[in-house]
């Protein structure tokens, strides 16, 4: 426990020893691995949280992980468990019940083919009790939709990497719990002492205390549009004048209706909105958060936060990827504006940039593989690109087969370094880089220059490594160090822990999930960017004229990774120096 | 030798900056010997042997035009003056890189 906390930690560890590489991601010998960590559930801020893991079907990056606020993590520990893993696959729907410690796999059959709002309505009526907590799939987890998420208390999601596809792939439908067993820490006395002074400070800081209150994740829109990171219609630009329209500031005052907060957390940054009038009248529901915001407004060239709820409220009923659907949408866009998909592929879908209605329309049919395009782009956007042709695989904006979330690269350039060597593929969550190029923190780097992008690039991979198998909210981070890390963890676990500790654990779990990738092909020629960003300068904002300097970033970043440079496999030697020996062995074979 | 170590650092109240330098001091093995009050800010001072640091943080709160959402928020100055061996400065200002660390995901 104490080499790899829990969460991404233990689910490396288990995924290493235990996935055969080369396996099917939909098939029965995929692992799907279900983690909370010692901090979820606790005094701890913001804890209500838990993780899924398994081989991404979506990605080529192997390692697939997606995380969830929401309500069940804590109730899984507080059933007795933290964590579950589930091998092969189960011959008819069920469901999993887990009940103060008694486990029972049910019948699903009645549940199949319900959306995740059905879903979470009958399990509860039929366990008669409105308290339990359940994670499930809707249709496109059980169609096999390569976006599909795993939802928790309707509007919370696991979203990235296709692992509600690996669920679908399973039968596996639904895990529902109720728990009423303690979580118990080492030192509670002191356990709640640090609990209260970093409540503090999260507090006192003008991000969590404030904005997130106050404008939920979508504080950002106004922010990046204005750095010119702000992906416009399909990362062609980084800025738009209508942007305002789908800002925080505008949702606050037009749709929004209340804050809502995960388990346990006193940031409550998600939003409750409503949408009152016009063609999505009658449109309710949490959401939509910033990525979301982008995904189906400015992405797809839309500027009116009634469609982009309309969109985020689709993925929350079917159980699909707000990101990766909205990133695979625009790309379409491009694709038909360039006249390389034309009305024929779209069944009929004028897929013009801005066309609202074509892209809510579009975001059904891709979670319900319904028609000739809505069953290609349930494939995710890269493999479809595979069977459209005509160049349409270097329009594709993602890392690894993964779509990129909501930041123009070349606007930003550690946060560029960062999509391209994160393990998962196209992703901002293993290091926000905007955090220091953008918002100062830890400290303000420049966000056009290279100047000291790896070695931060890699501070934030090993806290997020850490934070991840914590299991707590990322947001969190924003104000506490790793110190205030190891104290909690030293008060809850019982070992000795610094906050040089917490980066070193954080260094082995990065650096075996890494191995997990090297060991099925993974090296440096996938850690790489989308053609446009490197060579195609930036049209407008700020980064107008630059491209992203990646492969000069890359080569330090290898360096003080301890990855050999030239092949992007850890070297022996330091994996040896992170206790890893058995998979040194490994790396010494591969080149 | 002598190095210097300059940052800027927006969003973290200087009390929460003072708490992470303490442990940076702590963490390279650097006795800290005072925490004066300067008319803008704070200094740290601390040696031991023949390394020695000085830090000076000074906070102002004002609004950061492209944050403007936020309103006034803290934006600090972090100059850190070390002198001593390589070996030392390379220690310290690892220190305070870890001690520093915060992101957002």
């Amino acid at each position: 426990m104490r080499n790899y906390i829990g969460g991404n930690g233990f689910a490396a560890r288990i995924l290493y020893d235990n996935l055969r590489p080369g396996v099917d991601p939909l098939g029965p010998d995929n692992l799907l691995i279900f983690m909370t960590g010692p901090l979820t559930g606790t005094l701890f801020p913001s804890s209500g949280r838990w993780a899924v893991y398994g081989k991404s079907p979506l990605s080529t990056a192997v390692w697939g992980e997606a995380h969830s606020g929401g309500y069940w993590g804590p109730e899984l520990k507080y059933a007795g468990f933290d964590g579950i893993v589930f091998t092969g696959r189960a011959e008819k729907p069920v469901y999993l019940w887990i009940d103060d410690g008694k486990v029972e796999l049910r019948d699903a059959s009645h549940i199949w083919g319900k959306d995740c709002f059905e879903t979470e309505a009958i399990l509860k009526e039929e366990i008669g009790d409105e308290t339990i907590r359940s994670v499930y799939i809707g249709p496109a987890g059980e169609k096999m939709v390569l976006q599909a998420c795993i939802m928790d208390s309707l509007y919370r999601a696991a979203g990235r990497c296709g692992l509600g596809a690996v669920m679908g792939s399973k039968k596996l439908k639904a895990i529902a719990c109720r728990g009423g067993k303690d979580i118990t820490v080492e030192n509670p006395d002191e356990f709640y002492r640090i609990a209260i002074e970093l409540h503090d400070k999260i507090r006192e800081n003008p991000v969590t205390g404030t904005a997130l209150p106050t404008y939920g994740t979508n504080v950002l829109t106004n922010i990046t549009n204005e750095a010119g990171i702000l992906p416009t219609f399909n990362f062609q630009q980084g800025w738009h004048p209508e942007a305002v329209n789908n800002s925080g500031e505008t949702m606050r005052d037009t749709i929004l209706v209340k804050n809502r907060a995960c388990r346990f957390c006193a940031i409550r940054c998600a939003r409750f909105c409503y949408i009152p009038s016009g063609p999505y009248a009658g449109t309710v529901g949490e959401g939509p958060e910033y990525e979301t915001v982008w995904a189906f407004g400015s992405q797809c060239g839309v500027f009116r936060l009634d469609a982009i709820h309309a969109a985020n409220m689709i993925c929350n009923k079917y159980g699909i990827d707000t990101i990766e659907v909205g990133n695979t949408i625009g790309w379409a866009m491009e694709l038909y504006e360039k006249g390389i998909l034309t009305k024929e592929d779209t069944d009929g879908l004028e897929l013009r940039f801005g066309n609202h209605e074509a892209m809510v329309e579009l975001t059904r049919r891709i979670a319900l593989k319904e028609g000739k395009l809505g069953a290609l782009l349930a494939e995710g956007a890269r493999r479809a690109a595979e069977k459209i042709g005509k160049g349409s695989d270097k329009l594709f904006m993602g890392v690894k087969w993964l779509g990129l979330p909501a930041y123009e690269p070349r606007g930003v350039w550690g946060h560029a370094l960062a999509y391209a060597t994160s393990v998962r593929g196209g992703c901002h969550l293993r290091a926000y880089m905007i955090a220091a190029e953008i918002l100062g923190i830890p400290k303000k780097l420049d966000p056009l220059s290279t100047s000291e992008k790896p070695q931060m690039v890699k501070f934030f991979q090993d806290y997020f490594a850490v934070v991840d198998s914590a299991l707590v909210c990322k947001f969190v981070s924003f104000a506490l160090t790793p110190d205030d890390f190891a104290s909690a963890f030293k008060a809850a676990m019982g070992f000795e822990f610094t906050g040089d500790d917490v980066l070193k654990i954080g260094d082995r779990i990065y650096t075996l999930e890494r191995m997990i990738q090297c060991r099925e092909g993974v090296r440096r020629k996938d850690d790489t960017l989308p053609e446009r960003f490197l060579k195609t300068p930036a049209p407008v904002g700020p980064a107008q004229g630059k491209v992203v300097p990646l492969e000069e970033m890359l080569d330090e970043y290898y360096r003080v990774r301890g990855w050999d440079v030239q092949s992007g496999v850890p070297t022996p030697e330091k994996l040896r120096e992170l206790g890893l020996d058995k998979e040194a062995e490994l790396a010494s074979t591969l080149k | 030798m002598e190095a210097v170590d300059e940052r800027l650092i927006q969003f973290i109240p200087p009390k929460h900056l003072l708490t992470d330098l303490e442990r940076a001091f702590q963490r390279a093995g650097i006795p800290l010997e005072s925490v004066e009050t300067t008319p803008d800010g704070w200094l740290l001072k601390g040696h031991k042997g023949e390394n020695s640091v000085n830090v000076y943080l000074s906070t102002r709160v004002q609004v950061v035009p492209l944050l403007r959402v936020f309103g006034p928020i803290p934006v600090s100055k972090l100059k850190t003056v070390m002198q001593g061996t390589e070996e030392f400065i390379r220690r310290f200002k690892h220190s305070l890189d870890v001690s520093l660390l915060r992101c957002l995901g």
